[in-house]
């Protein structure tokens, strides 16, 4: 065994007191410290400071840049941090920055457009941004709801991006008609709106243009408003001369449009509502599309005819209702089975639903199937004319008589086609000779013949023994009877009325010289000689008739018996007189009188502000006559008489005035009867 | 240099035969080519040295003469060009009597550059001259050579922080010219060349 | 300071030649805050400082923390008649970016962002482990030469001052704001002055080459 040390408690191994860490820290560490602490904040600052991020989404994002600003209201709020792309390419996603201040505001209803500069007719807009460059504009109400991170940025800039201080409405038409972005909307040639995003609608056949108006004059608004036009200027060429219209400086170089309310009972209008925008204030007024029926069914009608006188605007009357108008007019050339090449007149037209009988908001298919079921009963298109001297056409959709079966072609493009019928035969000699058959039906011929008859009675009571005892005052009676007609022989009474008469002919002959188209009139003198015999011209033969059976009542008298001679010769003048009027062709006279008469009456009914100058006219013939007549000696029977008739005849010109008038305002109802 | 020392007479590493660092000072043994402590080179004190000062500064003159040919800064207002060569600036500002400004931007960007090239060409002339008298103002002119060149790149971020700036699109945005590399290459070799300058040569006469 | 008539060439770890101008002086132990320089040309030569290579890393470390702050940070915005525009110290070096003066783009770069953060970061590589009284790290005199040799390449306070004229150029055409950026570097050429304050090259070299 080898000796082993005793084992004894081991020696504790110790180190120097190790002094505390921050004993060992120089103090030179505050100086990185406090950098690192300083840089910390603000970076921490800074960070928190940097606002939410938001993407928006643009097709075209032209200038837009790392930098670009975000301006609410004009101020700065932020600023586009990335620019990339979507995930399929096709757009453009700006990520953006937006102060924390207003982050929470920028939701749902937040919206963001660019702001570039534009140069239009109206000067330069945004001039600021040729400067500082394209910026990013955004709107968003004070109500934060829903916070969004994904916005689509809007391709235009909005109307007013404010809401609450108008109301935006959208405005359709044909075609544009010198409107441009910016263009005014004016109420009373007050502009209280514009209009902007000018565009084309889907399918290329109309534009759309948005419509802003601003508050307080958004409150003029009602569903029954009506827009129109007034862009450029208006020449009109009337009667009354050359007018040129021109609204505003600025309508003529940016167009414009103006709205007025002309029927009451509208609602309020609201956001988004669409309105028509008609091309005139005329067309506004009286047309038959509502403010809201900007989309009307459409028709095509296929004429073999060829359409002259037509036009985009021309009336279409369905069963002498208006009731829709033309849209278009074009040319379309087919083949028929032989192979050989045709051109058809291709009309578009538009028809107002509830013109047709329909409810106010039927559709497209519910109208169609309206019309086809009435084309199978006979409901033809042809081209009709209106007006008395005009030549104004129009289409009518009207039952004709003896058509072959024919059907609505519902799948022709771009609208179903309704069959067509010939026009109306309108010749010249067959109107005229329907005018003459009329007037030759007038009593007249008639008139006189009884008046002859009677004066023949006249004069074989006169020549009774018995007349010739007759009182005295009868005697005077019959001295200034005989006094008259000797004053008619002398003063060739006969001759002067014929005289008259050539006047009132001449004049109605200038008058018809003085129109143009007369073979365009016939057909409206048709039926306006219809009219004329409705007129009280019966009346006149009436009137004489009774006359004359006064004058046998007063010959059939006992105390007449006892006429003496020269009573007897005096109506034997008188009779002569009459028997040298129908010689002088009187009746004949008369007759084209009253066709010229009718004639005038025509051209008066067309040309409304010449009405009071030929009604004076033909007032200053019967003046004429009245006045040659009363020379023939104040109070004489025949005088009266006479003046009663010439009176009468005046009444009756100025009916023909009133029916002229009643014409040109209604025609439909001067056709269809009152 | 608070004291002024009288020519001391007193013994150089070199005389001593041995080579001083001119980096960390320790000296070596006369043929040591290099310092062991710190891994520099060591230099031996002759004018052979001054064939780099000559170039750097033959090299700094040549790029000295498009940097005043050319526009320093391209001025874009308002869509009308306007470019600023450095004497142009300088001319432009007197023309508007600015003659604080026009004074500062001539001597430092026209007679600063010019004095450096003189006082480096005359230093490299005179330090091999043994009738020069007194090391300290020719210490003290290289100092500020060595001193000024740095600063001289002062003109350079000017360029650049007014371009980097000024970028109000259409109203004002400022371009640098292709003067500025021009004259940062200046500077560049002149600092080069000062930096080649072997300020011992000063104190002590070569004897080649 | 004594002459040296006949030098003991034997140590030479005991002698310096100031680098300006050739002299040959005896090294010694200097004091805390006792300042040693050329006997001929006034060169400063010996600074030592107690816990200067601490102070050096500390400063470093916050250089390094206000570059990276700078960097980041908006430098400069300038406003005009609604206009403004705003840069960092990036975008200043990028301003030379276009066409073929780009390599002063890089230049610039260097001069203002990367050799002085090269700097902070070898100084604080050498002077660590001598803080801390250990031997120096691997190849610390290469990084210690390199850090002397760019020196005068690191332009961080020209910059600023660069900054400072730009200001008054652009003063009266538009108002200038200044960023965090800005203060960092004002704060950072301070600290630079600091820390250079406190290196003395003599004495980290002779602690370099202590191993």
């Amino acid at each position: 065994m080898t000796e082993t040390p005793d084992p004894g408690p081991a020696e504790l191994k110790t180190s120097a007191a190790k002094r505390p860490i921050w004993s060992r820290l120089s103090i030179i560490w505050i100086v990185p410290l406090l950098a690192l602490v300083v840089t910390l904040g603000v970076a921490w600052k800074s960070f928190a400071d940097r606002g939410e991020l938001i993407h928006i989404d643009f097709k075209d994002a032209t200038g837009v840049e790392v930098g670009t600003p975000l301006k609410f209201r004009d101020v700065q709020v932020g600023k586009v941090e990335s620019v990339g792309f979507t995930s399929d390419l096709t757009q453009v996603r700006l990520g953006v920055r937006v102060d924390n201040d207003v982050a929470p505001y920028v939701d749902n209803d937040a919206k963001f457009w660019l702001v570039r500069p534009e140069v239009s007719a109206r000067g330069i807009e945004n001039l600021g941004t040729v400067l500082s460059g394209t910026y990013l504009e955004g709107f968003w109400t004070n109500k934060p709801s829903g916070a969004r991170t994904q916005f689509t940025g809007l391709e235009r800039p909005p109307l007013s991006p404010d809401p609450s201080k108008g109301t935006i409405i959208e405005l359709r038409a044909q075609d544009a008609g010198g409107i441009v972005d910016g263009a005014p909307i004016l109420y009373h040639g007050i502009t209280v709106g514009h209009l902007q995003n000018l565009r084309l609608n889907k399918d290329g056949s109309g534009v759309i243009v948005d419509a802003f108006i601003e508050a307080p004059h958004n409150k003029l608004l009602t569903t029954q408003t009506r827009f129109w036009n007034t862009s450029g200027f208006s020449v009109k060429f009337d009667t009354s001369g050359l007018s040129l219209d021109v609204r505003s400086l600025a309508t003529l170089v940016q167009g414009g449009v103006e709205f007025d309310t002309f029927t009451s009972g509208g609602d309020v209008v609201k956001n988004q509502d669409t309105f028509r925008l008609y091309d005139s204030q005329d067309v506004a007024k009286n047309s038959v599309f509502e403010s809201d029926q900007v989309d009307p069914p459409r028709y095509t009608l296929l004429f073999d005819d060829p359409v002259q006188g037509l036009e985009v605007g021309s009336k279409v009357q369905v069963r002498g209702v208006e009731a829709g108008e033309v849209t278009a007019l074009a040319i379309k050339v087919s083949t028929d089975s032989t192979g050989q090449s045709y051109a058809q007149q291709q009309v578009t037209i538009a028809l107002s639903p509830d013109r047709l009988g329909l409810a106010r908001d039927s559709d497209e298919k519910q109208t169609t199937q309206f019309i086809e079921s009435q084309v199978v009963n006979g409901l033809r298109a042809r081209i009709a004319s209106v007006g008395l001297l005009g030549g104004t056409k129009i289409i009518e959709l009207t039952d004709v008589p003896d058509q072959p079966n024919e059907k609505m072609n519902l799948d022709a493009k771009p609208f179903p086609t309704i069959p067509t019928a010939p026009p109306t035969a309108n010749d010249l000699s067959q109107s005229a000779k329907g005018v003459f058959n009329r007037i030759e039906g007038l009593p007249i011929e008639k008139l006189m013949n009884s008046a002859i008859r009677t004066l023949d009675s006249i004069s074989a009571v006169a020549e009774n023994e018995n007349t010739r005892k007759v009182p005295e005052e009868l005697s005077g009676l019959l001295n200034q009877l005989r006094s008259f007609a000797t004053d008619l022989n002398d003063k060739g009474a006969a001759d002067k009325t014929v005289a008259a008469l050539d006047g009132v002919t001449d004049a109605a002959s200038s008058v018809l010289e003085e129109i143009d188209g007369l073979h365009e009139t016939l057909a409206s003198a048709d039926k306006a000689a219809q009219a004329i015999a409705d007129m009280p011209l019966g009346d006149i033969g009436d009137k004489i008739d009774t006359i004359l059976a006064d004058i046998n009542g007063l010959l059939n008298k006992p105390g007449t018996q006892d006429l003496p001679q020269s009573l007897n010769q005096t109506l034997e003048q008188t009779a002569a007189i009459l028997e040298q009027l129908r010689k002088a062709g009187a009746a004949d006279k008369l007759n084209q009188t009253l066709a010229a008469t009718q004639d005038a009456a025509a051209s008066v009914s067309k040309a409304a502000d010449r009405l009071p100058e030929l009604t004076q006219r033909l007032d200053t013939l019967v003046a004429q006559a009245q006045g040659l007549v009363s020379t023939y000696g104040q109070g004489s029977n025949f005088s009266n008489e006479t003046l009663t008739t010439l009176r009468e005849l005046r009444r009756s010109i100025t009916d023909i005035g009133a029916v002229a008038r009643m014409i040109e305002r209604n025609p439909r109802a001067f056709i269809l009867g009152r | 240099m608070g004291r002024h020392i009288a020519e001391i007479e007193a013994l150089t590493a070199t005389d001593a035969g041995l080579i001083g660092c001119t980096r960390c000072g320790r000296v070596w043994p006369h043929a040591h080519v290099e310092c062991e402590r710190c891994g520099a080179r060591l230099h031996r004190v002759d004018r052979h040295g001054l064939q780099a000062v000559w170039a750097w500064w033959l090299a700094g003159l040549i790029f000295y003469i498009p940097a005043n040919v050319f526009p320093m800064l391209v001025t874009d207002t308002f869509g009308s060009l306007q470019k600023n060569t450095i004497v142009g600036g300088a001319l432009e500002l007197w023309k508007h009597h600015n003659y604080g400004v026009a004074a500062i931007v001539f001597v430092a960007s026209i007679m600063i550059p010019i004095g450096k090239f003189i006082a480096v060409a005359y230093l490299a002339i005179i330090v091999g001259n043994e009738k020069r008298k007194g090391g300290h103002p020719h210490l003290l002119l290289l100092e500020v050579v060595e001193f000024i060149g740095r600063w001289s790149m002062i003109d350079v971020f000017v360029v650049a922080i007014l371009s980097a700036l000024v970028q109000l699109g259409y109203v004002a945005s400022i371009h640098p010219g292709p003067a500025a590399a021009s004259f940062a290459l200046s500077v560049a070799f002149t600092m080069l060349s000062a930096q080649s300058f072997d300020p011992r040569l000063i104190w002590r006469g070569t004897k080649e | 300071m004594a002459r040296v008539p006949n030098p003991d060439l034997g140590d030479l770890r005991g002698l310096i030649a100031c680098p300006r101008c050739d002299l040959l002086h005896h090294t010694q132990q200097l004091s805390d805050g006792e300042r040693a320089k050329c006997a001929r040309c006034g060169s400063l030569l010996i600074w030592p400082r107690t816990g200067a290579f601490l102070h050096v890393v500390a400063f470093s470390f916050t250089g390094m923390i206000l570059m990276i702050g700078a960097i980041f940070f908006p430098f400069l915005k300038i406003s005009a008649q609604g206009l403004s525009h705003e840069s960092s110290i990036f975008g200043v070096a990028m301003a030379f970016s276009d066409g073929w003066i780009a390599p002063l783009a890089l230049a610039v770069l260097a001069m203002i962002v990367a050799l002085p953060v090269f700097r902070f970061a070898a100084l604080i590589y050498t002077l660590w482990p001598l803080a801390n009284g250990r031997p120096a790290y691997r190849h610390s005199t290469t990084v210690f030469r390199l850090v002397e040799e760019l020196q005068p390449w690191a332009m961080a306070e020209i910059f600023i001052i660069g900054t400072a004229v730009a200001l008054v150029k652009v003063a009266g055409l538009a108002s200038v704001s200044l960023g965090p950026a800005f203060w960092a570097f004002c704060v950072l050429i301070i600290v630079i002055a600091l820390k250079n304050s406190f290196m003395s090259n003599w004495t980290i070299w002779d602690a370099i080459s202590q191993k």
